[in-house]
């Protein structure tokens, strides 16, 4: 305990590492962007690239990117909330394996899902398709595209936060005070007065919670807007637009003012988290308690949900079926007919196909081993030891959760075209080591915070009973902290992997011809017409990506198991 | 065999003084107990012992030797915590073997002590098992094993029974006795039960507010408390300002500067019977000529409480249960006698 006041040699040369990290690679990128926008070239200080900005797209796209988000919000919330109340209050067949469908687009890159869409529903989707040759209409008329497009793909990937916060909530509510419910019946409270008067107000933390989650993701969303918004204009697209057209200084506008809607909304999520919620403590078993409901009410929802279950696994379905699709026989037809597994045999098979797969897990790979050193070293030095600036670290390392992908890509480019003393003088743009970088930028918070709940978890005695038993402070890390870290470690390390495997926001913006990601190489194919090819890629995506939340899964169910 | 002692020991944190300078001898051997009400400061100066806290002042020697700035890992001073702190991580013989292994014993020598000692905490058929799925007094005796399996010149323990329901607590108290006494390893144990310090304890130090009270063998604080504090936690004692004159006690008479302190076992009740005042006792008895109402009677096996109201106080006696009266109900008049014999006295603060 004494060892805690003040810091070793060793901590203070890692705090040295981790503080260069976050100056170098996180605040650094975002004062160059703030620089960049009020001093164009040769300008001392100057708001133009804001008045430009403001007089030509930034109202619309800002209209359009507030609008959906909040349209994004309320079908995420009525889906998902509605998933969590069924297979909370129901038993029902089949119901394990639905369980675990409802949690794919969690798991599923954001690119995946938007490109099964498009083959779903968008203007030669196989739905589309399907139903203008049935009412013999033209698909433009009901392809949904532009607005509702995007609002129907961030539902069907965001809809999981409801069903995720909501479920925990309901499962805490009948865990730690289950008999709210039956108290509530038991006074004479009718089913519906009980819903409205004791379920739902101790839900709303969790439906807040959710609705600025789900708001936060709907305004960084890249993917849909790009392929699937048509000529909507998007405040993330307008960055890209801009930058793409060599205007930096409006890109870094853009940029500046997504990051302070974008941040606000973070500092929101923080405070209400930090409030306080309706969970009380108590011993007892974990009985589950529920408002009990009439046949035909479990009956009707649960069919409602399994149809949902359903409507929601048809992406994935359609993305494996695609990828055994001969190349270019699938043209104007409802359905493909000509089926191979050549796409897969050239995944690995050709070299030039199989160069983005290898850049892609070399590059998650580095990612991965970045984040975890530094994600690991922040969060032992933010939970146990005492500094200055500890708070302002803290939230460095939040800061890239609450930042669009697309700020922080063009933040890197902003700080890393021209030598620098944090990349050592040399220019990274172009390099290999500029995805990797922007990979564990994004995803740090991630392993930040699941180490350090993991950390803060930890009973201290544990630690000390080590000590008094004679252990040194090495070996007690060695032997004690570390193996009782690992399954958190592990799983917060496979999520960074699969999360930086798939990337595509910041993957457009700094790939080159060398470090070109599976995700830039999906849409490549796709411009070159080869469904199979891209589908093939988005599938082994997904195969990777099962793997890895598999491997994670049973680590932490034999830990849980101890 | 190691003796402790604590020489004007104080801890502070902040503005807050958990303890007050304060000296203790712990003779070699002794099982000594720390007793008194949680926040009271006596698991501070159970880690200050153990070295996992830095005293604010003072000094410790264990052997005449000044361990005060000795690092936790270095006193070769076990610690049985609260919450057994077992690591989770391991099987109940990697528990065990750790503190072995970190002093880098063989490994032969290794499983012959750990084998040892769990059969001594019987616990040889679950070597292999998981500590998390063990019942929670096994738990308890995997800790016990851990801190006994290195040999510590000094063996504290921290609440240790805290968690276990009632049978199981009394079935390891027997063993942690049992095996101190074999052993002869002088221990510390920290407790807020009087009753649990009183059945096991050589001494006892009674703490409140970071200040020692008393330190004496359990019939010293039982029948000669110092003070009001160490009769009323570890006898729950009633109180009179009372001397016994011609005819019985003069209860509650102003101006005495003593209270006599009365154990709730020396108090005789009988059933007052209309238009009599004066009980018939035997020649040990003296009544005090005055009444009592029952409030409550509680019976719990082989003794029954009455809670009685009695001159604007209310006082506790208990009687064995084989000489409950069904008459003694709440509600009851009571005549209230003392033995004659009581000069047990406190000060009134």
């Amino acid at each position: 305990m004494n060892s805690e006041k003040r810091l070793a040699p060793a901590s203070v040369v890692l705090l040295f590492l981790v503080i260069f990290f976050a100056a170098g690679y996180i605040l650094f990128p975002l004062v160059r962007l703030l620089k960049q926008s009020v001093q164009p070239a040769g300008v001392i200080f100057s708001f133009h690239a804001y008045m430009d900005v403001l007089r030509s797209t930034f109202v619309e796209a800002a209209f359009n990117s507030v609008a959906i988000s909040l349209l994004s919000v309320l079908g995420s919330a009525l889906i998902g909330s509605f998933l969590a109340y069924v297979f909370h209050s129901f038993d029902f067949p089949l119901k394990t394996i639905s369980s675990k469908l409802v949690l794919v687009p969690l798991a599923l890159p954001p690119l995946v899902g938007v490109i099964s869409f498009m083959f779903l529903i968008g203007e030669s989707g196989i739905l589309t398709r399907g139903i203008a040759t049935l009412l013999s209409i033209a698909p433009s008329h009901f392809a949904l595209e532009g607005w509702w497009g995007i609002v129907a793909v961030h539902v069907y990937s965001f809809n999981v936060y409801f069903y995720v916060f909501v479920s925990s909530a309901l499962s805490q509510l009948s865990e730690s005070h289950g008999s709210a419910i039956d108290a509530s019946l038991s006074l004479g409270a009718s089913r519906a007065s009980t819903i409205r008067r004791i379920v739902l107000p101790m839900l709303t933390p969790s439906f807040i919670g959710a609705s600025l989650v789900t708001f936060m993701a709907s305004m960084a969303s890249f993917s849909a807007p790009f392929l699937f918004g048509g000529t909507t204009r998007y405040l993330t697209l307008e960055i890209y637009t801009a930058k793409l057209n060599g205007n930096d200084a409006n890109a870094a506008a853009f940029a500046v003012l997504l990051s302070i809607v974008s941040v606000s909304f973070l500092l929101l999520l923080r405070w209400y988290q930090g409030r306080k919620s309706y969970v009380l403590v108590s011993k007892g078993s974990g009985r589950r308690s529920t408002v009990p409901h009439s046949p035909v009410v479990r009956l009707f929802a649960v069919a409602a949900a399994m149809v949902l279950v359903i409507l929601l696994s048809l992406p994935v379905i359609i993305i494996v079926v695609l990828s055994f699709v001969k190349e270019g026989s699938w043209t104007y037809q409802i359905l493909p007919h000509s089926f191979t597994v050549q796409n897969f045999v050239k995944l690995f098979g050709d070299p030039r196909v199989f160069k983005p797969i290898a850049n892609s897990v070399e590059m998650a790979l580095t990612a991965t081993v970045i984040v975890v050193f530094i994600g690991v070293c922040a969060s032992f030095l933010v939970v146990r030891k005492k500094f200055i600036g500890k708070r302002f670290l803290e939230l460095m390392m939040n800061v890239p959760f609450g930042i669009p992908g697309t700020v922080i890509a063009v933040g890197l480019i902003l700080s890393f075209n021209h030598p620098s003393f944090f990349s050592a003088q040399s220019i990274l743009i172009g390099t290999f080591w500029i995805l990797p970088l922007a990979y564990a930028v994004r995803n740090l918070p991630i392993l930040f915070r699941s180490t350090s709940s993991g950390l803060e978890g930890l009973d201290p005695g544990v630690e000390e009973a080590a000590w008094i038993l004679g252990s040194s402070g090495w070996q007690t890390l060695r032997r004690i902290t570390f193996p009782l870290l690992l399954s958190s470690l592990v799983s917060g390390a496979l999520l960074v992997f699969i999360n930086s495997l798939g990337e595509f926001v910041s993957s457009i913006l700094l790939y080159s011809y060398d470090t070109k990601p599976i995700s830039v190489e999906i849409l490549s194919q796709l411009r070159l017409y080869n469904v199979g090819g891209a589908a093939a890629y988005c599938t082994l995506l997904m195969i990777l990506v099962m793997v890895a939340v598999g491997i994670s899964s049973k680590i932490s169910r034999v830990t849980l198991a101890e | 065999m190691a003796e402790l002692s604590l020489r004007s020991i104080s801890k502070s944190f902040g503005q807050l003084q958990a303890i007050a300078p304060l000296d203790l001898e712990i003779h070699s051997g002794d099982f000594f107990s720390l007793l008194g009400p949680s926040g009271c400061g006596k698991t501070t100066l159970l880690r200050i012992i153990a070295g996992l806290e830095q005293p604010s002042g003072g000094s410790l020697f264990l052997n005449q030797e000044d361990i005060t700035k000795l690092l936790p890992q270095k006193r070769n001073i076990g610690l049985v915590f609260q919450n057994y702190a077992l690591f989770p991580h391991m099987t109940v013989f990697q528990n065990v073997a750790y503190g072995l292994e970190v002093l880098r014993q063989s490994k032969n020598e290794i499983r012959k002590k750990v084998e040892s000692v769990l059969e001594k905490v019987r616990l040889n058929g679950k070597r292999d098992v998981r500590v998390p799925n063990l019942s929670g007094g096994e738990q308890q005796r995997v800790a016990l094993a851990r801190a006994l399996v290195v040999e510590p010149r000094v063996l504290l323990f921290d609440e240790p029974l805290s968690n276990l329901d009632h049978a199981l607590r009394l079935e390891t108290r027997g063993v942690i006795k049992q095996l101190q006494k074999e052993a002869g390893i002088t221990s510390i144990y920290v407790t807020h039960d009087q009753g649990e310090a009183l059945a096991i304890s050589d001494r006892i130090a009674v703490m409140d507010r970071g200040i020692i009270l008393q330190t004496g063998t359990p019939e010293e604080l039982y029948f000669s408390p110092a003070n009001r504090f160490v009769a009323s936690f570890v006898g729950r004692a009633n109180f009179f300002t009372a001397e016994i004159c011609k005819g019985g006690f003069a209860i509650n008479f102003v101006g005495e500067e003593e209270l006599l302190v009365v154990l709730p076992e020396e108090i005789y009740i009988e059933r007052k019977v209309k238009g009599e005042t004066k009980s018939t006792l035997g020649s040990d008895l003296v009544s005090t000529n005055a009444c009592g109402r029952i409030i409550d009677v509680q019976f719990s096996g082989a003794i029954v409480e009455y809670l009685i109201e009695f001159l604007d106080q209310k006082i506790r006696a208990t009687r064995s249960s084989g000489t409950h009266k069904a008459e003694l109900c709440a509600g009851a008049e009571v005549m209230i006698s003392l033995p004659h014999n009581i000069s047990r006295k406190v000060s009134r603060e």
